[in-house]
């Protein structure tokens, strides 16, 4: 059964694109109030002033800013990211490399976040306000209150520096004396990416769960709930088929906004655990006033929520079955 | 404690450190593994140094263990692996064994020796006018490591590609190179300088080099990407055999490195012919210094690139296996003045910002010691170029290299002498190099015999009501005036001291917030300015917007010429004509332009002077010059302290300049497995 029409979809995805030349428009803004601009990192004392000039001329910055903004949006609508001035490689080059490695650790912690969470959260909220629910609701609010640095670092120390057990630096191992074949690559990312996933999964399931639990608490008592246990069906399966699933509908705007995150986490675990992912040259180009990659990867960020979120409005309609978008009356 | 009560004792520290400074003699290898003994903190590094003094190195290199590969750490990735596009300490740490230069300079004792170049010669260098010819051979057998030779073609190319180009970091030495082609007598290159360079043999023949074959199809060479194309491609004595820039590096030897084997490394007194004695370097990249350090700590690997942070230097020295090789800064840190603005033009006033920076508090309280007081703009290493070298051993620490140290209100205090400062200004006095009593202590006169540019001060200095509103709310009772007015009111806005966020340099911050407080209690008004470092790198090299800032220089020539013209000549000075267009954005002070503050003379004389000995004399005289104009303030040298694994390996050289950075590669030439059975 059809649920969304083919012309709201084809509104949202105006509205998606409108949406997105806006946050383009905004990240030009905000990148170039920032002081400084980004041939500062190209510049050398032993440099002469056409040489500085003619970098502004290749970097297009002796241009007026109107013409800068234009360039800039035909650009990002081609795909073409241009050059990055602080590692002299194009983008796209430094994007492929490194975006692979950071969707491979945050998507398994997104995920088991978004399982574990939510699956918690639906216990807690069915029997709130027992000594089961109390006592692993504060257990998790005081892991959830933990900077997840400094966890990551209590992790290093215990299970690598103190126990030896698992490495806690890189995606893989460097200069590896064993050959590579399927199983050693797949056995030494395992070993590389449990301390990393485990630190943030130890947090990242918590805000899932604060968000499912009141859901879950809000549906327990309504009627189609007390509906289905009238029918006879087992507490399991009112739980999970009858209040969980509409209970679900704040978890999944939850893990839209939490992909937001996905970058803004991955700054500091990426350098606490030396993983070679975004979050670490993201840092590097900020700090280094690199447009080129600071702009590009926030627009990915921007074009993995837009999208997102257009998916999740197509998945609501599944989660529940009243809604329905674009349908004639 | 408080500091008051420190600084006396820490006065005391400052001559012992720099007692200990002239023991450094340029001396030669030190074994890792013994220098670890009897040393503690910063406190006492009179008596580290002397543990530290090497021994002549005996061992035979026939005797060496080879093989095994050393592993550095870096908490950067290098910016590229391009010659003639990076400027990266850490793209060049790699790059060091990929190529070969024509000359070599010594780290012990700093003579240019013979590499890819096996002799040279100049002549027509006498007079003003001079065009010299410099004549070179090219050494035979020499081969690139994709197996092609390197020829006197090669040779020539790299230099006209060079000087066609105009690469940032080659600008300043190819730009008295007039041409350079085949000899027609029996050299084999023959150059023609515009004007005679005295240190043409560290310069203009120290250029990596490229191999035409390569470079001749690179049009656009910041765009060329050599790991794209078989490279990095270069004669030295080793290729890169793993690049993934993001974690890790490699750098393998290859079997013959014959200019490892040259004579002058065999008769070498501290230095091991034959290196390398490891089959290959790897660079791993950390993300963080933490995480850097905590893999040193942890044996993931030998070294790390550069010092050690000083929080851990003595639970280095105190972890059998592991060692801290002791080195020197090879520049140094400062505060520069914007000479083109009032009343920054002026010496006087220049002066006194010495007077109120409280270096004790910087060296001893926030740095523990591990940084020396800068005086000179030449580190202490480079004696032969320090004015208080070479007589009565008191480098460092002689009261003519404290002129302009800071002013307490006695000499034990950390409160700044205000009034002794305030009747400075007021009376117009400057540190002329003429011997007297300036703002509380004794000053024996010029160590050179040179004088300020100025004997009086340039404007009238007057103290009055405060104004100003940044000083509102300090605890002042009296703002400065120049020429009657007010500084804020004269430039609309109090000076303006750029410094970089305080999460990257929180002991800077500290300091330069008593900094700050010190000037405003003198009565003059200033606010700082937070920028980042490439930032500040745009505003005070391109844009030249700035009245103080802070920065550091490293990898300066230890034979002073080079460096000088190019930091305080006002040749590098921009002087905003409108046909200038070339000139390099070096000096961005403006020290040169202004006839009461400039070295010219003396710069240009030694840079032209073919002599060694006279030479460094006018160096000297420049060094000083530069110190009494005071157009940047030296506020101190590193003490490089470079940890190493001393348990699995012997051979590190000590106590020459960087030797875990400028110099790492001659330390990995030097290298060796302690025993076969590790």
């Amino acid at each position: 059964m059809t649920r969304i029409s083919g012309k709201y979809l084809a509104k949202r995805l105006v509205v998606s694109y409108l949406t997105l030349l806006l946050i383009m428009t905004l990240l030009f803004a905000l990148i170039r109030s920032a002081p400084g601009t980004f041939i500062d990192s190209m510049i050398s004392p032993e440099m002469t002033r056409a040489q500085v000039e003619r970098i502004r001329e290749v970097w297009g910055l002796n241009e007026p800013l109107w013409k800068q903004y234009l360039n800039f949006m035909i650009n990002y609508q081609t795909g073409e990211f241009g050059r990055s001035p602080t590692w002299r490689v194009p983008v796209w080059d430094l994007i492929l490399r490194r975006m692979p490695r950071t969707l491979i650790l945050f998507g398994a912690s997104y995920i088991i976040a978004y399982l574990v969470g939510p699956l918690v959260g639906m216990y807690l909220g069915w029997w709130r306000g027992t000594q089961k629910d109390k006592t692993i609701f504060g257990t998790s609010l005081m892991v959830y209150s933990m900077p997840a640095f400094w966890l990551a670092w209590l992790f290093i120390w215990f299970f690598d520096y103190e126990m030896g057990w698992l490495p806690s630096a890189y995606m893989m191992t460097q200069f590896p004396e064993f050959e590579w074949t399927a199983f050693t690559v797949m056995t030494d990312v395992l070993t590389h990416i449990a301390l990393p996933l485990i630190s943030l999964s130890c947090i990242g399931w918590v805000g899932a769960m604060l968000i499912m639990r009141p859901s879950m608490n809000n549906v327990v008592d309504e009627g189609y709930v007390f509906l289905a246990r009238a029918k006879g069906l087992d507490e399991r399966t009112v739980m999970i088929k009858h209040a969980a699933r509409n209970a679900l509908i704040p978890v999944a705007t939850g893990a839209i906004v939490g992909l937001a995150f996905l970058i803004d986490g991955a700054v500091i675990t990426e350098a606490v655990f030396t993983w070679p992912g975004m979050g670490q040259i993201l840092v590097e180009a900020v700090l280094n006033n690199d447009y080129p990659v600071t702009q590009a990867a926030f627009f990915m960020l921007a074009v993995l929520v837009v999208g997102m979120r257009l998916i999740t409005d197509i998945a609501y309609t599944y989660l529940d079955p009243r809604i329905k978008f674009g349908e004639e009356n | 404690m408080s500091d008051d009560s420190m600084n006396d004792s820490r006065r005391r520290f400052l001559k012992a450190s720099g007692a200990g400074a002239v023991a450094l003699t340029l001396a030669g290898c030190s074994d890792g593994g013994n220098s670890g003994d009897g040393q503690s903190t910063g406190n006492d590094s009179s008596s580290e140094t002397e543990n530290d003094t090497p021994a002549q190195n005996t061992t035979d290199p026939n005797e060496v263990t080879r093989g095994g590969t050393f592993t550095v750490g870096m908490d950067q990735q290098p910016k590229g692996i391009n010659p003639l596009s990076t400027s990266s300490a850490y793209s060049w740490s790699i790059l060091d064994f990929v190529y070969c230069w024509g000359t070599t300079i010594d780290p012990v004792n700093f003579n240019v020796n013979p590499s890819a170049y096996t002799e040279w010669t100049v002549e027509n260098a006498e007079g003003d006018d001079a065009s010299p010819d410099v004549y070179f051979n090219v050494r035979d057998g020499l081969t690139f490591s994709d197996g092609e030779d390197l020829t006197v073609e090669d040779v020539i190319f790299t230099y006209n590609y060079m000087m066609e180009k105009k690469p940032g970091r080659y600008v300043s030495a190819m730009e008295p190179v007039e041409t350079v082609e085949e000899a027609d007598n029996d050299w084999d290159v023959h150059m023609k300088l515009a004007q005679p360079i005295g240190t043409y043999d560290s310069t203009q023949l120290q250029v990596p080099l490229l191999p035409k074959h390569v470079w001749e199809n690179v049009d656009d060479y910041q765009a060329y990407q050599p790991q794209e194309n078989g490279g990095p491609i270069g004669a030295g004595p080793g290729e890169i055999t793993t690049y993934s820039p993001d974690t890790a590096i490699e750098v393998t030897f290859r079997d013959e490195a014959p200019l490892q084997n040259l004579q002058w490394l065999k008769d070498h007194e501290n230095l091991l012919a034959g290196g390398p004695f490891i089959d290959s370097v790897r660079f791993k990249i950390y993300g963080s210094q933490s995480a850097l350090t905590q893999a040193f700590l942890n044996g993931e690997i030998d070294t790390l690139y550069s010092s050690i942070e000083t929080s851990k230097v003595e639970q280095v020295q105190n972890t059998e296996g592991m060692s801290i090789v002791k080195g020197y800064d090879t520049g140094y840190a400062h505060y520069s003045f914007n000479l083109r603005r009032t009343p920054l033009d002026d010496t006087t006033f220049r002066q006194v910002l010495g007077f109120a920076y409280d270096d004790i508090y910087w060296t001893q309280q926030l740095q523990r010691g591990y940084v020396q007081e800068g005086d000179f703009v030449m580190p202490p290493g480079y004696s032969a170029v320090r004015p208080d070298a070479g007589g009565d051993g008191e480098l460092l620490t002689g009261a003519a290299t404290q002129a302009f140290t800071f002013r307490g209100v006695d000499a034990s205090s950390s409160e700044v002498n205000v009034e002794g400062i305030r009747q400075f200004l007021t009376d117009g006095q400057v540190v002329t190099g003429e011997s007297g009593s300036f703002v509380g202590m004794d000053y024996p006169g010029s160590l050179t015999d040179v004088s300020a540019g100025q004997s009086e001060a340039k404007h009238d200095y007057t103290f009055g009501p405060v104004e100003s509103s940044v000083l509102q709310d300090a605890d002042v009772d009296q703002e400065i005036r120049v020429n009657g007015e007010t500084i804020t009111s004269m430039n609309d806005g109090p000076l303006q001291m750029l410094i970089y966020p305080a999460k990257d340099s929180p002991k800077a911050a500290q300091m330069v917030e008593r900094y700050v407080n010190n000037l405003r209690s003198v009565g003059i008004p200033i606010e700082r300015k937070v920028m980042t470092f490439n930032t500040m790198l745009n505003a005070v090299y391109a844009n030249e917007e700035f009245d103080i800032f802070p920065m550091s220089w490293s990898s300066l020539s230890p034979f002073g010429a080079s460096s000088l013209y190019s930091l305080f000549h006002s040749d590098n000075a921009d002087d905003h004509s409108e046909d200038n267009t070339d000139t390099l954005l070096n000096n961005p002070m403006g020290y040169g332009l202004f006839e009461d503050a400039s070295a010219d003379d003396l710069i240009s004389q030694c840079r032209t002077e073919m002599d060694t000995e006279t030479r460094n004399n006018l160096a000297k005289q420049a060094v000083e010059q530069i110190y009494l104009d005071f157009p940047t303030m030296i506020n101190s040298y590193s003490q490089v302290q470079w940890p190493v694994n001393s348990g699995k390996w012997t051979g590190f050289v000590g106590n020459i300049p960087g030797p875990g950075d400028s110099y790492l590669g001659t330390n990995i030439n030097q290298v060796h497995l302690k025993d076969s059975g590790n």
